[in-house]
């Protein structure tokens, strides 16, 4: 079964972490990603981490995917999924508009205490909801509409996120792959967050990284380390 | 919808067996499901499949070609995978080794003597799902004993002291998995279904406790592990297991690191359980004692581990001076926030807020361990005076670079400064950005409200000891506090914004105070 190629390609990898709170649909677009379609009959409360392949033109990326739990407790336990992480998936429901603005503060706050330098992709789920009556109509009722493409935007600029992406998992795979596949270009295009952060990268807060003594001595010259995965 | 999708279902799995509709109360709370998790019709899955554009002709190629490794390495490991089903879609599943899936409804045959409501079938999946998740972790924690643990050992690529240090107790952990595992096979019937786990769970769940001292090591074993991987033949090593097929290209940490992940969990999977059981089974009473005892062993874990990581970064101070030694750092057992910060020479600090005082260091490498120096005298938080100050205000002082320097570099600070009788200091300090630099000011303000409300109450501070105790509520009881003090300082930071703007945000906080509102409920609920 083990073959001898040629030397390939570098293999690039990332990790991408997903958060948000219970019952947003973390778990549903990774159960997409993985199996290529909606669960049909029972949708998994719990997804194992596993590393997806996403073969582009130049090359070939691994995807090392990690599920949270959503529960808001926890905060010393749950975090240590965030350790060297390329980009974190935080995601919301669109059709829960009146828990949107507190809990992805509270998510933001606790990327920000563990990795403050990894990117943060806003990711609305369940986009399929803004066209179902029944959803419509119980918002309706509270004087609500689901979140639009637009307001995403505009939560996901206002957290500091670098985009907004969206999809729904229950209707189409399309825009889950989409999601993963914008997500690893970032990580890979782009060496260093947006120009309007600060230039000089900070060290990830409580996931210790241990340079060698000349990466040390580098960095006092503000040496701005290029990010690979 | 959904209640159209389950008669369809149930003719495509029984053929020849009379249909059962739901009960008369199952629509009602079936129209919960969208909101959930739902059910997609197989008629779409297969209208979709006949959509499939001939641009995915392409993928498909390189898929199959991963398939067909993918199943040479499933049909070695797992003899008893089960074959495709026939009203699945055409398309090849995408490209991965992840662990083979299973649903209950596909592992037995639901047909044979089975007329059951689409609830009870969903309460099947959920107690399969713990029981399967039970075995692929025990699969897991082997693996990383006999592919990792084990060869380093002999291979003497690490000591057996480094290695108990990053792998911890994993090895007594597995025995516990083994046990639920096989109390659930035990109890599940001859046609694959389980009548009540409750009692096995109340039964078990207590031994979860063990994972205390797991759990508290992981942020020294993690240090201790990017530490070694500076190794040559330690990153060679861990870079042949990631290529090779056993490891599912997951790395050593993702191993390591799923006991933690799953014992947080379990909270999920059992209310899954609980939310599938009827009223009359007296399943349920158990499973509600089940979850409330797993939430008090998660959230005594997650004290402790809180309090191990505060240990952590105690032992790593460097203290320049005896003077600098402070007791309040000492009977310091919560960290509540710690990272980077420069000060308005540009110098990084790292800064450090235990529960009781301010702790301003640099990083440094001690024999080759990151560790800290104190920078100056540490703050108690009762005498810290903490400004916020708006962006420009700092002149960035001492050097030529000052002159230079741009607006870029003159946002985010805040000052502390302390001041009791001989002694006096100020720190003007910059946060990245603006966000990370209002987490510092509410943790900062979270901490000096702490410490004034315990001196405050320090007479009937014992009569309220119960209540101060308990872990969750005191959780609770700071993140609503910090997420007040958030909408206050969005208010405050309003003032300088134009008109338009001001108007947007107060719809934004119209909003805000509508999920306080809802969050409260939420934890009158819990």
């Amino acid at each position: 079964m083990k073959e001898r190629r040629a030397p390939q390609p570098v293999v690039a990898r990332c990790k991408l972490v997903l958060v948000g709170d219970v019952q947003c649909g973390k778990t549903a677009m990774l159960q997409v990603l993985a199996k290529d379609c909606y669960p049909e009959t029972y949708v998994p409360t719990v997804f194992e981490n596993y590393t997806a392949c996403l073969e582009t033109e130049e090359q070939r990326v691994e995807l090392s995917l990690w599920d949270t739990s959503g529960s808001p407790y926890y905060d010393n336990v749950r975090p240590l999924c965030y350790s060297d992480s390329d980009a974190v998936l935080l995601c919301f429901d669109i059709s829960r508009p009146e828990t949107v603005d507190s809990a992805l503060k509270k998510w933001r706050t606790e990327i920000l205490d563990y990795c403050p330098s990894t990117r943060v992709l806003l990711i609305g789920c369940k986009t399929d909801l803004r066209t179902d009556l029944s959803t419509l109509m119980e918002l309706s009722h509270q004087k609500q509409a689901p979140i639009s493409y637009e307001q995403g935007c505009a939560i996901a600029k206002q957290l500091g996120a670098e985009i907004y992406l969206e999809g729904s998992a229950f209707t189409s795979e399309k825009s889950i792959h989409s999601i993963f596949r914008t997500a690893s270009m970032l990580c890979l295009n782009k060496p260093s967050p947006l120009p309007q952060k600060s230039p000089v990268r900070s060290l990830s807060k409580r996931l210790l990284h241990l340079p060698s003594r000349s990466e040390l001595i580098s960095s006092t010259f503000k040496k701005e380390k290029a990010k690979s995965c | 919808m959904v209640a159209k999708d389950y008669p369809f279902y149930l003719t495509v799995k029984r053929a020849n067996c009379s249909l059962e509709l739901p009960p008369a109360s199952g629509p009602a709370k079936d129209a919960e499901e969208p909101s959930n998790k739902r059910v997609k019709p197989l008629s779409r899955v297969t209208s979709l499949a006949n959509l499939i554009p001939p641009v995915k002709a392409t993928p498909l190629k390189r898929f199959s070609q991963t398939l067909q490794r993918s199943i040479s390495f499933r049909s070695e490991s797992r003899p008893d995978i089960l074959a495709p089903r026939p009203w699945s879609r055409n398309a090849a599943p995408s490209s991965t080794k992840r662990r083979d899936s299973k649903l209950w409804s596909e592992t037995f045959d639901v047909c044979v003597n089975q007329m059951l409501t689409s609830k009870e079938i969903k309460r099947q999946e959920a107690i399969f799902e713990l029981s399967q998740g039970e075995e692929d972790l025990i699969e897991d924690l082997k693996l990383a004993k006999k592919a990792y643990h084990d060869p380093m050992l002999k291979l003497s690529i690490m000591t057996e002291q480094e290695l108990n240090q990053i792998f911890g107790t994993l090895d007594s952990l597995i025995p516990l998995h083994e046990e639920l595992l096989s109390q659930l096979r035990d109890v599940r019937k001859p046609d694959g279904s389980t009548e009540h786990v409750g009692p096995i769970l109340v039964g078990w769940l207590p031994c979860l406790s063990s994972y205390d001292s797991y759990c508290s090591n992981q942020v020294a074993a993690k240090a201790l592990l990017d530490h070694k991987k500076q190794d040559h033949r330690v990153q060679d090593f861990l870079q042949r297991c990631l290529e090779s097929p056993f490891s599912r290209k997951l790395d050593l940490w993702n191993f390591l690191d799923i006991p933690r992940s799953r014992l947080v969990k379990y909270p999920l999977l059992l209310r899954e359980i609980l939310r599938h059981t009827p009223n009359d089974n007296p399943d349920q009473q158990h499973l509600e004692e089940a979850i409330n005892i797993i939430q008090g062993i998660v959230a005594e874990i997650n004290t402790k581990t809180g309090e191990s990581e505060c240990r952590y970064y105690k032992e790593r101070l460097l203290y320049l001076e005896e003077g600098q030694k402070d007791s309040l750092i000492d009977s310091s057992r919560v960290l509540c926030c710690h990272g980077e910060l420069k000060n308005n020479r540009g110098v990084k600090l790292h800064v450090f807020l235990f529960q009781e005082v301010l702790v301003i260091t640099r990083a440094v490498t001690h024999n080759e361990q990151l560790c800290y120096q104190l920078y100056r005298q540490p703050i108690p938080v009762k005498d810290l005076l903490l400004e916020d100050l708006q962006d420009g205000e700092v002149r960035l002082g001492g050097s030529l670079r000052g002159a230079f320097s741009n607006n870029e570099r003159i946002k985010n600070f805040f000052r502390v400064s302390f001041k009791n009788g001989s002694q006096s200091q100020t720190h003007s300090l910059q946060a990245n950005d603006t966000f990370n630099k209002q987490q510092w000011l509410n943790c900062i303000r979270q901490a000096k409200e702490t410490v004034l409300c315990a001196a405050g109450q320090a007479g009937v501070l014992d009569s309220e000891g119960s209540f101060l105790n308990p872990t969750t509520g005191s959780r609770e009881l700071q993140g609503e506090t910090k997420l007040e003090q958030m909408d206050q300082s969005d208010s405050e930071s309003d003032c300088s914004m134009d008109t338009s703007e001001v108007s947007l945000d107060c719809e934004r906080m119209e909003q805000t105070d509508s999920s306080c509102g809802n969050s409260r409920h939420g934890e009158s609920n819990v």
